[in-house]
């Protein structure tokens, strides 16, 4: 389990000496590329393990000083996801990169990136999953100025600034929970909230302090304006890591667990949610309509579509607050966390696919393409199948998680909210038209004359992702959804009704393999009580 | 999946699609470089589909006669159980259904036949074929869902093909492409809502079953209906979300268009009104009068601005959209009807009889129109390949080129303006006398609106052809050599001909055979109309008759004697000289063609309508037009405060913040 950190942070050293060393750009994409293979496989292997949540406390510390890190359904699936477009964003880089200089720097930064979302994901303690955070912050930031002309460098001090801003909200944000709680577990932190019946004003602030931090990583309205620069500026597979996964990592995954499973969910503060998740699908894909940059309007509509996650999540948490039956509120949770996957699958093929024709044409502008459908028919194609799937057409995987968290609203009672995400879709399906009715259609302009499909490795890596849009429509297959979402779905869902911490590390409990493992089910809510002592466990 | 194939009129289509489009992926890349494997692939292409839509049609017809003896249905299987809703998927052929599959599947094997030819030479043709044979299986599958899922997933999958085709034509189609898919796609999504809100609402069982809801009484229930009936209302083409039907027809390959939106969506949105109107929802009175406005208001006002086209199939787009009109209409006034029986205790006798013959005329309307509208686009299509334009003022003079395509559209033409005995006379009839018998002020307005768009789609047909066909040639037209008629095209038109003649000369049959057995499927009791021996329409015993055998052996005595008076006449003086204009001779020259297109100029320039037109033509009226046009101003607004500028944005933070403190640890406190 640690590997899935420990290898891309090594590896994000060792490839910018392994650079220096052999001198030649040719094999910088080697060791990523076996990294991330490597990370892909243990994430895999991990897989399909159902409720069950591992813990495992780094180097046998003890307590507060003990790295801990843990790893149930939630856990798993973002994982997945990241591995997933990690790799395939790898493989597009070998031959886009090729435009660039000093790429054994890009890998190193590209690794460093990969091992902070990694540690975000899979951190026990609230601490640590600041540190990652700002680990792969760092990283992005870097990498948003990797081509070091003047928009990309402004674009990348905004993200900076207001990345730093929200990173000292989180961090005073700690602050406040420890003060209070005395711990920095966030599964030890539940059950001292709870055993103290519920938040009290410090840690509603602190509540708040978390919700804009994670909320501008997220770029939820208000805090998304640094995302419509930076993601463009970015080289295309970074746009599609930061759209595809980060935003997901360090934002919305971080609100669901810290928020759903520290906090638990109350009415208020999932209509919150819910309404930042409306304001973002209404900004975003209003403002997409009028983008003339095509990897703008793939930021915008990023916004736009993490409010729909956003939304479902925030929905659910009133549903549960208001005592709607179980199986509708685990319908939104479900429909929040698969359209969170296919989000990540299409937005990163949508960005791929928006470097493959700035790598043939030289542009982005979306008025000096055109005729590109003929032209470059892999990519094409592939473009065509992301902009079917985000528009929500069928049987792509966009329209089976819009399906459902559409149901899933109109069954919690909210009919505003369904009407008003069925109308964002709308929008996003014009908006996509207007894509395809510019990139794809009509004559061909000067700047598409002289375009050619692209080399193999990106085109590899974006028809992997255009099959990857088809094949997750079989996550709403129920022996499919069994083994990947359901868990996660459960996990958030205990969360919303405060009982996941307890429920899942007993279960690890009764694992013959980790005898000792006991993670947050342990009764330890203050510092001064001796520490139950953590045998680590086999590695995962 | 297994039921997918199992259900051969869409199995059968949806595998071949499969097929084609399976082996263009394997072989495509290698057939840019090679013509000779290029043109194999689109031999096999052609031969794949034209086999399996004979297939698919010889099985909608077996479906046809089986469902006659009552409903066909393949048990739902695998069915996808998310707590409170399941997904399933199940189909069923009644005589609705049966009827929906039969048009579709006959009318796309004529398309496809008619393809052959007049798509030849377009680069990628095995993907049309492919996205062709996938829309057959859509559009039945559309047709024969049994749950609202498979309806949903088979209407927008329509659309997206429809989006895909159109964008198959000329380049500078592709912001009408953009246009159809924008407007079709909104009404997908309305009609999702819909029926989201229907089983929001416990309406609707677990499994979204495409069963009876009962009467539009609660606000739930009138916002559903609204919803859905906007995707029939779009998909059919009829006002207000129309637009999409005339910019699409432009650019669009002919023979899509004829398919398509001409035909095969209309019959799906008709479909789609009839199922919703009579068979899922009871509709009010409120509701009814709704549809009937809108039947109306679609007939004349589209006719009117089809008169004033340059453009032949702009003009025909707007007779598509316009003849929606009489078929809304219909199922309008039998709603009516029934809706206001039902307030005073359950429809009478003559009620049901009322209601039997409006809903019978619109949806024989239906399928008539789907023949006689696809006969003409390829008719159009045909022109357009020999002159290379659809431009009426550089045409002119093709009946002599295309003899047996003039012929058809001659015949479809007038069957569309509703001369006896052709077929949309007869369903017109049935509309007319449905208004008589529907006894309302309304109604009676309605009747009016629809017999003056008829005349009105008679006189732009007489331009039409003369702009066309006669005449001498038109500039475009070229003098000699180039393609003539081709067999290929003109059978499958000649076939339509023929359909629009026996479905009009066999009125009653159509009606007793075709039309009835639908209308049971949703409910419609088949009263007041008998179809004694056959061919007789006899409507209310008597009051209604039409008898197409007296009436088209009255009609040929007619023509028979014009033709011996013209023929005395040509025997009584012959004198033929060429025409002289200045001094030259303008018997052949395109310099001296004088086209159709001033026609109806007056009108346009009539103190009234002339602003209506200009109105109109700018795209005043223009749903999509006008959303873009606000949208913008919005969306500037709203861009104008992305400023770029670092200060900016950081106050948007701080003051969120504040915003999240002030509502999360106010409401905390408070105990929320």
């Amino acid at each position: 389990m640690p590997l899935v950190v420990a290898l891309p942070l090594a590896g994000g050293f060792l490839a910018p000496a392994l650079g220096r060393v052999t001198g030649s750009g040719r094999w910088a994409a080697a060791l990523p590329l076996a990294v991330a293979a490597a990370v892909l496989v243990l994430v895999l292997a991990m897989q399909g393990r159902g409720d069950e949540a591992a813990v495992l406390w780094m180097g046998g510390w003890k307590f507060p000083v003990g790295i801990s890190l843990y790893a149930d359904g939630l856990t798993r699936l973002v994982l997945l996801v990241i591995a997933v477009i990690g790799l395939l964003a790898l493989v597009f880089s070998m031959d886009y990169m090729r435009q660039y200089t000093s790429p054994s720097l890009y890998y190193g930064l590209f690794l460093l990136m990969l091992a902070g979302m990694n540690g975000v994901v899979i951190s026990g303690d609230l601490f640590n999953i600041f540190v990652f955070v700002e680990i792969a912050g760092l990283a992005s930031y870097a990498l948003v100025a990797f081509g070091t002309e003047a928009d990309e460098l402004e674009a990348s001090l905004k993200y900076l600034a207001l990345g730093a801003v929200a990173s000292t909200f989180i961090l005073v944000g700690i602050a406040i929970v420890y003060n209070v709680t005395g711990q920095l577990n966030w599964a030890k932190i539940a059950q001292a909230v709870q055993g103290a019946g519920g938040p009290s004003l410090p840690l509603a602030v602190a509540l708040a302090f978390f919700l804009m931090g994670f909320g501008l990583k997220a770029a939820m309205v208000p805090f998304h304006a640094w995302l419509p620069d930076a993601h463009p500026a970015a080289p295309a597979p970074i746009s599609a890591m930061l759209s595809g996964v980060l935003i997901k990592a360090c934002g919305v995954y971080a609100v669901a667990r810290i928020v759903f499973s520290v906090f638990g969910a109350t009415e208020t503060f999932g209509w919150v949610l819910a309404v930042m998740g409306v304001a973002s699908m209404a900004l975003g894909s209003l403002l997409m309509l009028v983008q003339a940059d095509f990897k703008r309007l793939l930021a915008y509509s990023s916004i736009g579509q993490m409010g729909y996650v956003v939304l479902a999540l925030g929905a659910a948490a009133v549903m549960q607050a208001r005592g709607v039956s179980e199986a509708v509120v685990a319908l939104a949770v479900f429909g929040g966390l698969f359209h969170l996957v296919n989000h990540a699958i299409f937005k990163s093929l949508l960005f791929l696919c928006s470097g493959s024709v700035e790598y043939a044409t030289g542009t982005r502008q979306l008025k000096e393409l055109g005729g590109l459908g003929a032209r470059m028919p892999v990519t094409g194609a592939c473009l065509r199948v992301a902009a079917l799937s985000i528009s929500g057409v069928p049987p792509l995987n966009g329209f089976w998680s819009k399906l459902v968290i559409i149901l899933a609203l109109v069954l919690g009672g909210f009919y505003t909210l369904a009407a008003i995400a069925a109308a964002v879709s709308v929008v996003t399906l014009v908006s996509f038209a207007r894509v395809q009715r510019y990139v794809l259609g009509g004559a061909a302009t000067a700047a598409a004359e002289r375009a050619r499909e692209v080399p193999a490795g990106m085109g590899l890596a974006t028809v992997a992702l255009a099959t990857l849009c088809v094949a997750s429509s079989l996550v709403m297959l129920p022996s499919v959804r069994g083994v990947l979402v359901d868990p996660a779905v459960r996990v958030v869902q205990a969360g919303l009704g405060r009982r996941a911490p307890q429920a899942a590390p007993v279960a690890d409990v009764a694992r013959p393999a980790c005898p000792a493992v006991s993670g947050a089910g342990a009764p330890e809510p203050r510092l001064d009580k001796p520490a139950v002592p953590h045998p680590v466990p086999p590695a995962e | 999946m297994e039921l997918l194939l199992d259900v051969r009129v869409i199995g059968v289509p949806l595998a071949a699609g499969a097929a084609v489009y399976a082996l263009w992926l394997l072989l495509g890349w290698a057939a840019r470089r090679a013509a000779g494997l290029e043109r194999l692939l689109t031999v096999t292409a052609q031969a794949v589909a034209v086999a399996a839509l004979v297939w698919a049609a010889a099985e909608a017809v077996s479906l046809f006669a089986a469902a006659r003896q009552g409903p066909v249905a393949w048990a739902p299987t695998g069915q996808i159980d998310l707590g409170p809703v399941a997904l399933a998927l199940g189909f069923r052929a009644d005589g609705l259904s049966s009827l929906i599959v039969l048009a579709a599947s006959g009318i796309a094997l004529l398309v496809a036949l008619y393809s052959l030819r007049a798509m030849a030479g377009r680069p990628r043709l095995p993907v049309y074929y492919a996205w062709l044979l996938w829309t057959v299986a859509a559009v039945n599958a559309a047709a024969m869902a049994t749950t609202f899922l498979g309806l949903i997933l088979a209407w927008e999958a329509a659309t997206v093909l429809l989006y895909l085709l159109v964008g198959m034509g000329r380049p500078q189609g592709r912001a009408a492409a953009m246009k159809t898919f924008a407007i079709l796609g909104f009404a997908d999504v309305c009609l999702l809502l819909g029926v989201a809100i229907l089983l929001g609402s416990g309406a609707l069982p677990k499994d979204l079953a495409l069963a009876g809801v009962g009467a539009t009484d609660s606000p739930e229930r009138v916002a559903a209906y609204l919803l859905m009936l906007a995707a029939a209302m779009a998909k059919a083409g009829a006002m207000p979300l129309h637009t999409w039907v005339p910019a699409a027809s432009e650019d669009a390959p002919t023979p899509v268009f004829a398919l398509l939106p001409a035909a095969l969506d209309k019959l799906l949105g008709i479909y789609l009104l009839a199922r919703l109107t009579f068979g899922v929802f009871a509709v009010g009175e409120a509701l009814a009068e709704v549809l009937m406005i809108i039947g109306a208001a679609t007939i004349l006002l589209a006719v009117m601005m089809a008169m004033v086209q340059h453009n032949l199939k702009r003009l025909l787009a707007f007779h598509a959209v316009s003849q929606v009109g009489y078929m809304v209409l219909g199922m309008g006034l039998a709603a009516w009807v029934l809706a206001a029986g039902r307030a005073a205790g359950g429809p009478t006798a003559g009620q049901q009889a009322a209601a039997a013959i409006a809903f019978a005329g619109g949806l024989l309307h239906m399928l008539n129109n789907s023949i006689y509208k696809c006969c003409l686009f390829l008719a159009a299509g045909s022109a357009e390949q020999v002159a290379g334009t659809t431009d009426l003022d550089r045409l002119g003079g093709l009946a002599r080129r295309l003899p047996v395509t003039f012929v058809c559209c001659l015949v479809a033409a007038l069957a569309i303006s509703g001369v006896p005995p052709l077929n949309g006379f007869v369903s017109k009839w049935l509309v007319y006398q449905g208004a008589l018998q529907a006894g309302s002020g309304l109604a009676l307005v309605c009747l009016v609106a629809a017999v003056f768009g008829s005349a009105l789609t008679l006189a732009s047909f007489i331009k039409v052809l003369h702009s066309v066909f006669l005449g001498t040639r038109g500039e475009a037209v070229p003098a000699e050599g180039g393609p003539g008629e081709s067999p290929s095209m003109a059978v499958p038109m000649v076939i339509l001909a023929l359909a629009c003649v026996g479905l009009g000369i066999g009125g009653g049959w159509a009606v007793d055979g075709l039309i009835l057995p639908a209308g049971a499927a949703v409910g419609i009791q088949p009263a007041g109309i008998e179809t004694a021996g056959g061919w007789d329409l006899n409507i209310l015993g008597g009051r209604g008759l039409w008898s197409p055998v007296l009436a088209t052996g009255l009609i040929l005595a007619g023509i028979a004697v014009g033709l011996v008076l013209y023929w005395i006449g040509r025997v009584m003086r012959v004198r033929v000289v060429p025409n002289f204009v200045g001094g030259e001779d303008a018997s052949s020259d395109a310099t001296w063609h004088v086209s159709g297109t001033g026609f109806y100029e007056t009108i346009r320039r009539m103190p009234g309508l002339a602003a209506l037109f200009r109105d109109g033509g700018a795209g005043a009226f223009d749903v999509y037009r006008l959303t873009g046009h606000y949208g913008e101003t919005l969306v500037g607004r709203l861009s104008a405060w992305h400023t770029g500028l670092l200060a900016v944005y950081a106050s948007w933070v701080l003051v969120g913040l504040a915003a999240l403190v002030v509502v999360l640890a106010g409401r905390w406190a408070g105990g929320g």
